[in-house]
């Protein structure tokens, strides 16, 4: 399949900056291209499967059974740290496994954009078919959620 | 953390860049920003490697699925004979059915979002292959969507020969979403049609007695049949 060939390698880097491992972030897009193909499906843009990998990796994230396994194969050396950060926090694996069940899908998937992809507000719009307004109000609701999960590691024992 | 001099641009800015997919003012203002940023410049650099890919089985589109349709109830038992006649002539094989009575369909709308049910088969050299059919060797994993509303646990059935099968565990619903795998994989045998279904429960714990019968599978239950190797589907 073209797309596979043409857009594989930068959709395994996009799910590689999730999941800190290739041999997770190679089986998400294999597995998406298997399910595209048994939809009959062959004409994709970038965009569209960047938002496909990032759902599947953040389902893998929400997997409780999977974090034990993922945090053992992470390589924070694999990917370079983001260049926006949220509440002066890089958004690392570990951190993403307590946001998955603190935020809500799709504050999830913005939290992502925003923060691992380094997206700017109006791609996030385009990507997820909201207004610009409306991004901003989830942004606002994810760094309050991150700065509660700072204060509550900073008052941890 | 790595200071851009201005907005960094995305990775999906860089790698649309790599494969010459902007238009030729974002590539000039990309290129403009690159010429001058040393730190997007280095990770535009990464989006060099070429990554090596895990091989794609030859996969099959699937065929179209078994539709949902009314169930009847007792007081429709008269229609049965004709129902089961329809039935003959959308698949070519007896149906794990039962005259009368179609399946769930594999995908619902539910309040929130949608139950869904997909399968996916796995051939005995571990090559994916159509989840339409089984042969002798393969194995079967169930994957589930579900809304974020949803609670409770979802339990995987199988009927084949007017048995059911309960074959994994059933998976409490700690957090719903897209095509979650559940746990455990399945195979099947003999040349009968077999059906499996998801069957999510609101809350309560499901009795697998109540579900050995499937003329009563609950109203939040998506299946899909899985038909022996070399039985034709009707186009």
């Amino acid at each position: 399949m073209e797309a596979y060939l043409r857009y594989g390698s930068a959709l395994v880097r996009k799910a590689e900056r999730i999941l800190r491992n290739r041999d997770d972030a190679r089986d998400v897009v294999q597995a998406l291209f298997v399910e595209l193909l048994q939809r009959g499906e062959t004409s994709f843009e970038l965009p569209y499967l960047y938002r496909a990998v990032t759902n599947r990796c953040l389902n893998l994230l929400r997997d409780r059974s999977t974090h034990a396994r993922l945090l053992k194969h992470s390589d924070a050396a694999l990917v370079l740290p983001a260049r926006t950060n949220c509440e002066d926090r890089v958004i690392e694996l570990d951190l993403l496994f307590k946001l998955s069940h603190a935020l809500d899908a799709e504050q999830l998937e913005l939290l992502v954009y925003r923060y691992v992809d380094d997206f700017s507000q109006e791609e996030i719009a385009e990507v997820m078919g909201k207004s610009r307004k409306t991004i901003g109000k989830y942004l606002a609701a994810v760094e309050t959620v991150v700065a509660g999960i700072a204060a509550s590691e900073e008052g941890a024992p | 953390m790595n200071r851009c001099i201005a907005q960094p641009l995305s990775y999906l800015v860089l790698e649309r860049r790599r494969l010459n997919e902007l238009s030729v003012a974002d590539r000039r203002a990309v290129d403009d920003h690159l010429d001058v940023c040393h730190t997007c410049r280095a990770y535009y650099a990464q989006t060099a490697e070429v990554i090596e890919l895990l091989p794609l089985p030859q996969v099959l589109p699937r065929s179209p699925q078994v539709r949902a349709a009314p169930r009847f109830g007792f007081a429709f038992a008269g229609l049965a004979v004709a129902a089961a006649a329809l039935l003959v002539l959308v698949v070519h094989a007896p149906s794990p059915v039962g005259p009368g009575l179609e399946p769930p369909a594999s995908r619902m709308h539910v309040r929130g979002g949608d139950l869904a049910l997909g399968l996916v088969r796995m051939g005995s050299r571990g090559e994916l292959l159509a989840p339409t059919h089984f042969a002798v060797g393969d194995r079967f994993k169930a994957q589930i969507t579900c809304p974020p509303t949803q609670l409770g646990s979802v339990q995987i059935v199988v009927y084949q020969r007017g048995r059911a099968f309960f074959p994994v565990a059933p998976l409490p619903l700690e957090r719903c979403g897209n095509q979650l795998s559940v746990p455990g994989a399945f195979a099947f045998d003999g040349q009968d049609p077999a059906l499996v279904c998801a069957v999510f429960d609101d809350g309560g714990t499901l009795d697998r007695r109540s579900l050995t019968d499937q003329k009563s599978l609950p109203k939040h239950s998506v299946c899909e049949q899985v038909l022996p190797a070399g039985v034709q589907t009707s186009p």
